[in-house]
């Protein structure tokens, strides 16, 4: 179903609930995947999926449809993993290294990751990165998203995301070839 | 060694049913905090917002004189606070106040009283903190 349906049943106060269950339905595959992959853990993801959709649902009569339905949701998953990130790091005073050191052991420990060497490899040395650099590079490489997508999302210019994802890369590369 | 498309699959893996199940468990949680709060899914006005935020922002600002200047304990600063702002605070900010506990205490720990200079938080640190709790309407700037 396209988003103007979806909205124009939300905006129904007899459909709304139904037009609701609808956008969950069609978008939370992909916004779990975007949140899982910054926060590595399951249970962690599951929690910000779910407080995403509670400010979609509490913000959807103030969407203005100056962007996508698609792209306000992407960007309040993406301020809602990186505020996680980022409470995490100031209220348990962890320097950045402690965190994205929790965030490999996670890799390691928790349930539901079950990869082979070189999928492990690769997120542990993407926890290398800083974490806007991290989300780049997720939209870029494993979603195929476009700059003009990531753009939009990020409020970010497309030739510093090119920038951004090119350093990414390469700060990769060099990590999978030396260890 | 070179990325190509062979690595774009990840170790994630998620519980089974979890796609299916996801709605309904949202939708109680939804339904949930609606009753419990009487309404609570319905946003506070704008106006009403800021002005908590504002005050909140005025309580860190003193509060973080009182403790450097070492003539007030963070109970005796969170005293002040009529009891309503601080309940509206923790609300939309869904923070509990055992976090807001741990805040303080961190706070207090910081060696040479000044939590600016420290650097530990910076003033645009807890001006974002307040935004990001309290706005909802995520037209915010974002830096690469």
């Amino acid at each position: 179903m396209e988003d103007k349906e979806i909205l124009t049943k939300i905006r129904e106060k007899e459909y709304r609930e139904t037009g609701f269950s609808l956008l969950v339905k069609k978008y939370q595959q992909r916004i779990y995947w975007h949140i899982r992959k910054m926060v590595i853990d399951h249970d962690d993801a599951d929690d910000i999926l779910q407080e995403v959709f509670i400010k979609v649902w509490k913000g959807i009569d103030k969407f203005r449809e100056d962007s996508s339905l698609y792209t306000w949701i992407y960007r309040i998953a993406t301020h809602e993993s990186l505020n996680y990130l980022n409470r995490k790091r100031r209220r348990s005073m962890f320097s950045l290294d402690d965190v994205n050191q929790e965030l490999s052991r996670k890799l390691d420990q928790s349930s539901h990751i079950d990869g082979t060497e070189i999928q492990m490899k690769l997120q542990k040395a993407l926890l290398k990165l800083p974490d806007k650099q991290r989300l780049v590079f997720n939209m870029k490489y494993f979603d195929d998203m476009k700059y003009e997508e990531i753009s939009a999302i990020t409020d970010t210019s497309v030739g510093g995301l090119k920038a951004s994802y090119h350093h990414a890369v390469k700060k990769i590369e060099e990590y999978l070839t030396r260890d | 060694m070179k990325l190509d498309d062979n690595h774009k699959k990840t170790p994630f893996r998620i519980p089974d049913q979890y796609f299916e199940e996801f709605p309904d468990r949202l939708g109680k949680r939804i339904r949930e905090e609606s009753g419990k709060g009487g309404g609570k899914l319905v946003s506070l006005p704008a106006f009403i917002k800021m002005g908590i935020a504002a005050s909140f922002l005025v309580l860190i600002t003193f509060g973080i004189f009182h403790l450097t200047s070492g003539d007030r304990s963070a109970d005796q600063m969170l005293a002040k606070i009529p009891t309503e702002s601080l309940l509206v605070y923790l609300e939309e900010s869904e923070m509990s106040f055992d976090e807001l506990m741990e805040t303080v205490d961190a706070e207090l720990i910081v060696p040479d009283g000044n939590l600016m200079e420290s650097g530990l938080i910076s003033d645009e640190e807890i001006e974002n903190e307040l935004i990001e709790d309290i706005i909802t309407d995520y037209e915010l700037e974002f830096e690469i």
